[in-house]
């Protein structure tokens, strides 16, 4: 029995044409048995980054508490908004803090960081339980379906793709994903971030 | 009176009572503070008004940064301490920073475990319970603070707080800290009424300032302002640090704007 | 003689102080993991099976080039993956069943026939396996194309496809995706195709290898696509497919063709 597949569930990033996605599926089990087909595990952090907590599902409420904790400071003595790749670090740090105890989660992040001239460059990153930072320049993955998400984004991912067709391809790589994995599915979720808007869309799938 | 208190046997230590009674280094404190800028609180039906005069200020003053960004204000002396509470400092400014960071983590520690924003008069008590340590254990100096806590909760809707360096602090209506307080302090009393509107509360404070304030001057080099009111449709607490620009439209609308021909380019 | 460590005088630290461990069983282990990846996907009048060439043990690679798909007969290709030993072994000892046969019977075993003598042979070996997973593709007696895959102990079926190995995992999402079009809505009015064609499903092999040799280790190097055509098929779509090799040995039934391709080798 692994700690991270006790609750099982799946998150995964991609990189588009100024956008960004982040989708996730909505299961919380107990092992085989199914509890909630409504379990959130992307939440906001800015208005241009997201974070995906996939694992331990106590430490996903955990984590994002403590990061709300963390960039409120943040903000409140920077006066300005938390940037992505800062955020990616202090995920980082803050999962390392636990390097002998670790949280039971693999998080992705997606957002928008903005250029010095102004305009915003999409960012992904994910990290392993203890904060291993992996800066990705096409898609992230993490969670019980991984390896499954791994072979259909590989198959389906090209680099430029606008907003809605990011969308239809992150939405069929995590579909037919976690269709293959008994502790992933129960109904997903995708979030597709662009400068000027965020639309979010709860996808129909298999319920088994 | 009694210089005993002075003297190097007893100096070191702020836990130590005076023959009449007194804790001379908490009196010590406030009269640091009677020397700072004024802060200057008024609490309305729906919302509540903040105002401070700027003791830091010159043409040599770099404050590009407080120009667009963040939450207005020079950050001298008003800050936001929580979404829904707004804190103003009177007195050594370096202690102030210090409290002001405090009083953040405090709220965002309550954060973490309610999941709620920190109810104001919980704020100021726990950073009171902390000023009221350093007069009893430790024998460190009191905070040479006094701040007034402008805040709201669903419990208690609008508050406004005054705490000191004893770590003593009151819930008020209208209330003024640091110089000239004593004036402003009357002036709000008799100007005053209970149910007073936001709109003519930032009227009164911006009155009250003018009148109480050394320079001769009143525009955004040396005044900081700040209104904390409900978000109509979301119906939470919204917070407002003025920034310059908006300090000195204000000004204009309420027809004070006196110029400082010193500050003119 | 050296002195022993329980003789060491008192009052000096044990130099090797070592915490005991109790008695240790140790045991040959019979199998390996040999790592790689196969496929297979049937088409209409066609049969598609293919295989990575690479063996590896752990993280080292044993050789780039170690087939691992196997003409059976003209219409009957076995691809094996896990234990490279037992799968090569297994190879032969099919063969020489299908030889007693063509021999008993003056004609080739027909596929549904081969499938099920496979389960024969692995439950034959139920409680010491064969460690490999097989997966049989070819032309039935109807001319259709048809895939079957077995378990290491002999449960078999009939697909569409069905991907084996190291990067199972990664690979047969995949194809449910684009060869069952699961999770895909037709446009209105029209439906999906019931059988690809032959270059499209090519296409799929070998962008189902390259996205697995990304992110798996023990996928790469090469890879080996078998191309089984039905008695009348037309060879049209394997026009112009750059190095394509035929083995077929009979005159008039199936034919047999091979594509060998690079893969990444790190």
């Amino acid at each position: 029995m692994s700690i991270m597949e006790y609750n099982g569930g799946s998150v995964i990033a991609m990189v588009g044409k100024e956008c960004v996605a982040i989708a996730s599926d909505l299961r919380l089990g107990n092992q085989a048995l199914g509890i909630s087909s409504n379990f959130q595990k992307i939440f906001p952090v800015t208005d241009r980054i997201y974070l995906g907590l996939p694992g331990l599902a106590t430490d996903v409420t955990t984590l994002q508490e403590l990061f709300r904790f963390r960039v409120n400071m943040y903000t409140i003595k920077e006066e300005r908004e938390i940037q992505p790749e800062t955020f990616a670090h202090l995920v980082s740090s803050t999962l390392y803090e636990r390097r002998f105890g670790p949280y039971f989660i693999e998080p992705v992040i997606a957002g928008l960081s903005q250029t010095p001239s102004g305009g915003f460059k999409p960012f992904i990153a994910a990290t392993d339980l203890i904060g291993c930072l992996n800066f990705a320049k096409d898609f992230v993955v993490a969670g019980t379906a991984s390896s499954k998400l791994f072979g259909v984004a590989e198959g389906l991912w090209e680099p430029d793709l606008e907003p809605e067709d990011l969308f239809e391809t992150i939405s069929q790589t995590l579909m037919n994903a976690v269709d293959r994995d008994a502790y992933s599915g129960w109904g997903c979720v995708v979030h597709v971030i662009t400068k000027d808007k965020i639309i979010t869309r709860t996808l129909k799938g298999r319920m088994d | 009176m009694l210089a005993t208190a002075n003297n190097s046997l007893i100096a070191g230590r702020t836990t130590i009572f005076s023959p009449e009674g007194r804790l001379y280094q908490i009196e010590y404190a406030m009269e640091a503070i009677s020397h700072a800028g004024t802060v200057l609180g008024v609490l309305a039906k729906d919302g509540v008004v903040l105002a401070a005069e700027k003791k830091v200020t010159g043409k040599l003053l770099d404050l590009t940064g407080a120009k667009e960004g963040g939450y207005g204000g020079s950050g001298e002396k008003i800050f936001l301490l929580n979404s829904n509470v707004i804190g103003g400092v009177a007195g050594l400014t370096a202690d102030a920073n210090s409290l002001i960071n405090h009083a953040r983590t405090i709220a965002q520690r309550h954060l973490l475990t309610y999941n709620e924003d920190i109810p104001v008069e919980i704020l100021t008590e726990r950073l009171c319970d902390m000023k009221q340590g350093y007069t009893q254990f430790g024998g460190l100096r009191p905070f040479g603070v006094s701040l007034l806590y402008a805040g709201y909760d669903p419990q208690y809707e609008f508050q406004l707080y005054h705490s000191d360096p004893s770590g003593n602090y009151s819930g008020w209506k209208a209330t003024c800290i640091g110089a000239n307080n004593g004036t402003a302090q009357s002036l709000l009393k008799q100007e005053y009424k209970d149910d007073i509107e936001v709109k003519d509360a930032i009227g009164l404070v911006l009155r009250v300032m003018s009148k109480t304030m050394d320079s001769t001057t009143l525009g955004s080099e040396k005044l900081e302002f700040a209104v904390l009111t409900l978000d109509p449709e979301t119906k939470k607490p919204k917070a407002k640090i003025y920034r310059p620009s908006e300090i000195d439209a204000l000004l204009q609308s309420e027809g004070l704007k006196k110029e400082d021909e010193e500050m003119k380019p | 003689m050296p002195a022993m460590l329980s003789t060491q005088p008192h009052g000096l630290p044990h130099p090797h102080m070592q915490t005991e461990q109790g008695p240790q069983q140790r045991q040959f282990n019979p199998y390996t993991e040999n790592g790689g990846t196969i496929l297979a996907i049937a088409g209409k009048d066609f049969s598609v099976i293919a295989g990575d060439t690479r063996q590896s043990e752990g993280y080292s690679i044993q050789t780039r080039y170690a087939p691992k798909v196997f003409r059976l007969t003209d219409r009957a290709v076995l691809a094996v993956n896990g234990f490279a030993a037992d799968g090569n072994m297994f190879v032969k000892k099919v063969r020489q069943r299908l030889e007693w046969y063509r021999h008993a019977h003056a004609k080739d075993m027909p596929l549904r026939a081969i499938a099920r003598l496979i389960q024969t042979m692995l439950y034959a070996r139920r409680f010491f396996p064969y460690y490999v997973y097989n997966i049989l593709g070819g032309i039935e007696e109807d001319g259709s194309g048809a895939v079957y895959s077995f378990d290491p102990v002999g449960s078999y079926e009939r697909e569409a496809c069905r991907a084996a190995g190291a990067a199972q995992s990664l690979v047969q999402p995949f194809l449910d995706n684009q060869i069952y079009f699961k999770n895909q809505t037709p446009a209105p009015g029209t439906s999906h195709p019931t059988h690809l064609p032959l270059p499209t499903v090519l296409k799929l092999v070998i962008d189902s290898f390259t996205g697995a040799t990304e992110r798996h280790i023990e996928v790469g190097d090469g890879l080996e696509i078998y191309v089984v055509l039905a008695k009348g098929a037309s060879t049209q779509a394997l026009e112009g497919i750059r190095g394509i090799q035929e083995t077929t040995v009979t005159n008039d039934g199936e034919r047999v063709f091979i594509i060998q391709r690079e893969l990444k080798k790190d």
